[in-house]
């Protein structure tokens, strides 16, 4: 390996705070729907990914068109939660522009598909005019910041909440390059003004994630993320939070220096002073010490490998000027979503509603607008890639159950496709291997019967597909993780725990469906004879088949 | 001996001609052998003596070319000192008819042999109203396609009801064909002539009032035939490939023509009504063929208001209809005892020939002819029917032989290598400059070239896009300007295109680039040839009608060259 800088780097330095030819790449060139090369890296960092509708490349070719390129953006909602206005907003939009399809992320936000390089512009003004945006959504910044998603898990909720946003404030970007580039057109920058002391003009070697747990719910797979803050509550008060460094899942097939890992827990902080300052030092160490020649192995897990846990603990220390306490206790007893009905300290109702993969089907989504249009309710996105309707007061929900009925909200599913996740993958996704959103809901429904046959069917065995070893669906910590290699082949990931804290290790290489399901049957025919009690699918397969 | 085309086309000839013209046509082609052993002469015009006539030259025009030769003439006239004057026939007050003395008349033909829609009303006028144009002496230059029937027959019309109004025909009628430019000059000549023996105009002798041949026939395969929309789309557009075992002779600019047949379903549908054989043989104006085949190479749609009274008769009642389908028809109007097939058949008239603009380069596509068609839809009385032609080519089988001609267009050609050229063809304009832009490629022409294309969806009509983007790449197409219409809420037009442009368009222009349009008429060339008015006047600071001067000099100069249908 070199020390030779990825070509990425010198596109960043480049760009004159994320500038690049964006305009002219929007304004000039109208022979194509995707924007220059480097731009493409550069939309990124306005929350962008440049796709291409893969079914449908050689039918194009031949008819001599080029690729059908479109834009998915996803906003930046810290904490995901937005306004019953701001969902009306959203709604509007995407009936607009693009392919109408709302999906909810693992990231707790959301995802528009399918727009058109020319429908960029009227998108983020439209979005921006309901106080939305997709700055640093994507890109080698810091992500959208996640948080425990429902506001039944604490009274303190609203307060550990507020973090999202000052952690997403503190890492933004300092560049006005979205604006210009997207809203005004106007050069609206004095380059002084600009200054980002943060991100300086080369951003992070890799994109980072934050998430903020609240114990009992590790519904953020907290371990999975850069860089993670367990909430530490005790006696009704928040004391601080426990640090945790280091987690990711992306690997490359045939790769061997790269793996998925878990956060370490180096530390507890104790006020929000301390606490922002702590992040804020954790990227600049990732700044100054990640991998900026190899994008494989540039995210801060390899970092905190190189420097390991004490040496990034002791350049920490160093950095932001005072000892970490040691971390306090903590337990997650649960990571699924509670789904349906749930009152929180304050009496108001909360209605979490089962969204496949964080696909909005579109009875949900005429649901969801008739609810909006109440404005009754906020909306909020968990990691799960839920929806919860919250903040009803007790009679307001009638009017909510009335639209439940009418729109056929309420269908029974099953514990498993419950604790289902699944990554885009293919058509659009340009690194899908294989199928993930399209194909686990038929194979959850495949699998069901066997859960059936075994009296398992109120089992919540965290099951997760990804169309590629990048870890988007969080494989690498499900009960029954599936990564593809190839069409209709993945590899079959067991024994990963059911709240997140220990992976998965690889089972079977290359399965086919049939492979799969053969499998299944005899793991969980295993499964039902030889359990302890209380023990799960995931802590058994760990402790007697791997 | 002759291919079907020729023969067709010689059928059409016979089949409209009056016994006379029939007997004319012998001597003339007679005497086109004769002239053609010598060896063609071009008449070269030149008169010396002042002529005290005052022509009025009276054109009606669809597509400019009767405009054009006006121009040309009067031009002429203007330079032998014979005061002359040229007037649209739209423009013409008819009221002064019986007042003039020497009327000379160019009249193009469309269609099925009708009047250009601007000359409708006056030839109507003059028709209906109880005329004495004893004083008026005149000649007619018709205008037409040979390949179509009722050839030059707006011509044939104006020039009888003239004669039977009892004005005094100088001329026979002129009957010119596509490649019309030697016509004009031999009518020109005839006409000094005329002018010079004005006391005795019967001694003038004119030769050969008529086209020569110019299509050669070719038989091929479609080797290769793409949907170029993807799925979505409302339009339906295809590249057709042909290719044939023969060298197609053929240059960026030409159309390629071919007369298609009907569907078998709806000719089986017209053989049931009559309950006939369709292998019973029936000869028509001395040829034999097959009830079928008859009705496979008749035209049966969208007949004229002439053919439906035809029709009508024949059916013994009235038909409401302005234009109409055979088998709508028949679908409402049973079959009187004493219509037969053969009366049916005396009355269709053979199916014109379709032309459509050949989309690429003898140098660049391995002498493939290369189409790009447009599935012709459209409502009528709500049910949604295919253009003839279109659907034909549409539906044709791959690899299965079709006999087509090429339509030498020279009134659409490349300028010299080195001259920049404008391209404006949204939809299926683009085909010619598809050819246009691939010949220059290929034969690595050093002038500039700026394409503007349009149609309704980025994603979804963006004909050619990957060869665009590599002439893109390789700099043979120098600019591009798209316009999608219905890609947001605003409508947008090439014509907005060029108007946002304008200032660089007019340099082009004022730097001796050459434009040209191809594509839909209504409304498209219209609006263009305003936008491209406006921008000169806006960027010359002149007036609107001294732009559409520098317009129609750039046509007069071959600069400007329009192929709009």
């Amino acid at each position: 390996m070199s020390d030779k800088l990825s070509p990425v780097e010198y596109i960043k330095t480049k760009s004159d705070g994320l500038r690049g030819t964006l305009k002219e790449s929007i304004e000039l060139d109208n022979h194509t729907g995707n924007v220059r090369p480097d731009d493409e890296t550069l939309v990124k960092f306005h929350g962008m990914y440049v796709q291409d509708d893969r079914d449908k490349r050689a039918e194009r070719a031949l008819k001599k068109l080029d690729k059908l390129y479109s834009f998915m953006i996803r906003l930046r909602i810290p904490g995901g939660q937005i306004t019953a206005d701001q969902w009306i907003a959203t709604h509007d939009i995407s009936e607009q522009y693009g392919t109408g399809t709302l999906k909810i992320t693992t990231r707790q936000t959301l995802q528009l598909h399918g727009l058109l390089k020319h429908q960029l512009r009227p998108t983020i003004q439209s979005f921006n005019v309901a106080k939305l945006d997709s700055i640093a959504a994507c890109g080698d910044v810091n992500r959208n910041v996640i948080v425990s998603a429902h506001p039944q898990l604490s009274p303190l909720h609203k307060q550990i909440h507020d973090y999202a946003d000052k952690i997403s404030k503190l890492l933004l970007p300092k560049t006005q390059s979205y604006y210009e580039v997207f809203i005004d057109g106007e050069k609206i920058y004095e380059r002084s003004a600009e200054a980002d002391p943060l991100y300086e003009d080369r951003y992070l070697p890799r994109k980072f994630k934050i998430a903020i747990a609240i114990p009992p719910s590790n519904d953020v797979d907290l371990f999975t993320n850069d860089l993670g803050l367990i909430a530490i509550i005790e006696n009704n008060e928040l004391k601080g939070f426990n640090l945790v460094i280091g987690g990711g899942l992306g690997t490359t097939h045939g790769n061997e220096n790269t793996f998925p890992r878990l956060g370490n827990v180096i530390g507890f902080l104790d006020t929000e002073e301390k606490t922002l300052k702590a992040v804020y030092e954790v990227l600049t160490i990732q700044r100054d010490f990640g991998n900026r020649s190899d994008r494989k192995l540039s995210r801060l897990k390899y970092t905190v490998e190189k420097l390991t846990v004490e040496g990034f603990k002791t350049e920490l220390e160093n950095r932001i000027g005072f000892k970490l306490e040691p971390a306090r206790s903590f337990q997650f007893t649960e990571r699924n979503d509670r789904y349906g009905w749930e009152k929180n300290h304050e009496g108001k109702w909360f209605y979490t509603l089962f969204v496949e993969h964080g696909v909005i089907k579109p009875n949900q989504k005429a649901f969801l607008y008739e609810v909006a249009k109440l404005k009754m309710s906020n909306f909020i996105f968990s990691g799960n890639q839920n929806l919860i309707i919250g903040e009803i007061s007790d009679s307001d929900k009638s009017k909510i159950e009335l639209l439940q009925k009418q729109f056929e909200i309420d269908v029974a599913e099953s514990a498993l496709r419950k604790s289902s996740m699944a990554c885009v993958a293919l058509p659009t996704c340009p690194l899908a291997l294989a199928e993930a959103q399209r194909y686990l809901p038929i194979l959850v429904t495949k699998i069901e019967p066997l859960l059936e046959k075994y009296n398992l069917n109120n089992e919540e065995i965290s099951i997760r597909m990804t169309g590629c070893p990048n870890g988007c669906g969080r494989p690498y910590v499900a009960e029954l993780g599936f990564v593809g290699t190839g069409p209709e082949q993945y590899n079959f990931m067991l024994g990963g725990d059911r709240f997140g804290e220990r992976l998965n290790k690889l089972y079977k290489e290359k399965q086919t469906e049939s492979q799969i399901l053969e499998e299944v049957d005899v793991l969980l025919g295993k499964y039902v004879k030889e359990k302890l009690e209380n023990e799960t699918f995931g802590d058994y397969a760990f402790r007697a088949i791997l | 001996m002759l291919s079907d085309i020729k023969l067709n086309l010689l059928q059409q000839l016979v089949q409209n001609a009056s016994n006379e013209e029939i007997i004319w046509t012998k001597g003339y082609l007679a005497g086109y052998l004769d002239a053609n052993k010598i060896g063609n002469k071009v008449p070269i015009t030149t008169v010396s003596e002042n002529i005290a006539v005052k022509p009025l030259i009276i054109y009606g025009t669809e597509t400019g070319n009767s405009k054009k030769i006006a121009s040309q003439l009067l031009a002429s006239f203007k330079k032998n000192k014979i005061q002359a004057k040229a007037v649209d026939v739209f423009q013409y007050d008819n009221v002064k008819l019986e007042k003039e003395t020497l009327l000379l008349f160019i009249m193009s033909t469309q269609g099925e042999g009708e009047f250009p829609q601007n000359a409708v009303a006056f030839y109507e006028y003059l028709k209906n109203k109880d005329l004495n144009l004893k004083n008026v002496s005149y000649s007619v230059f018709g205008l037409g396609d040979s390949s179509y029937p009722l050839f030059c027959h707006a011509g044939v019309l104006l020039d009888e009801v003239l004669a039977e109004k009892g004005a005094k025909r100088l001329l026979p009628l002129v009957k010119a064909d596509v490649d019309f430019a030697p016509e004009v000059l031999k009518w020109e000549e005839a006409l000094y002539n005329v002018f010079k023996n004005q006391a005795n105009p019967t001694s003038v002798s004119i030769v050969k009032p008529i086209a020569v041949e110019h299509k050669k026939n070719y038989s091929g395969i479609i080797s290769n035939k793409i949907i170029l929309n993807d799925t979505g789309s409302n339009k339906e557009t295809y590249h057709i490939e042909i290719s044939s075992d023969d060298e197609v002779n053929y240059e960026p600019g030409d159309a390629l023509g071919i007369v298609p047949k009907n569907k078998v379903d709806e000719v089986q549908f017209i053989i049931d009504y009559f309950k006939a054989n369709p292998k019973q043989e029936i000869e028509l104006k001395g040829i034999k063929n097959t009830i079928e085949n008859w009705l496979l190479e008749r035209n049966i749609k969208g007949l004229s208001k002439r053919s439906l009274e035809q029709l009508g008769t024949l059916l013994k009642t009235e038909i409401a209809f302005e234009k109409a389908d055979l088998i709508d028809v028949f679908q409402l109007y049973s079959k009187p005892e004493t219509f037969q097939i053969e009366a049916l058949l005396e009355i269709l008239l053979p199916i014109a020939p379709r032309l459509y603009s050949i989309a690429s380069s003898t140098e660049a596509h391995d002498g493939e002819v290369h189409l790009t068609v447009n599935l012709n839809k459209f409502k009528f009385n709500d049910i949604v029917k295919t253009g003839l032609a279109s659907k034909f080519l549409a539906d044709f089988e791959l690899n299965e032989p079709i006999e087509f001609y090429i339509h030498k267009n020279q009134n659409f050609r490349l300028p010299s290598d080195e001259t920049d050229i404008i391209m404006i063809g949204p939809g299926t304009g683009i085909a010619p400059f598809r050819s246009f832009i691939a010949h220059r490629d290929a034969t690595g022409a050093e002038g500039k070239n700026w394409l503007f294309f349009g149609e309704q969806h980025f994603v979804l009509d963006f004909y050619y896009q990957t060869e665009i983007q590599e002439w893109l790449t390789t700099g043979v197409l120098t600019k591009l300007d798209t316009a999608f219409s219905r890609d947001q809420e605003k409508k947008i037009y090439v014509q907005d295109r060029i108007r946002e442009k304008a200032k660089e368009f007019n340099n082009w222009l004022v730097n001796g680039a050459s434009l040209y349009i191809c594509g839909q008429k209504f409304p498209m060339s219209n609006d263009v040839e305003n936008a491209i008015i406006e921008v000169i006047s806006q960027e010359r600071n002149i007036s609107s009608e001294q732009a559409k001067q520098v317009l129609e000099e750039l046509e007069s100069t071959g600069k400007y060259q329009k192929d709009v249908y």
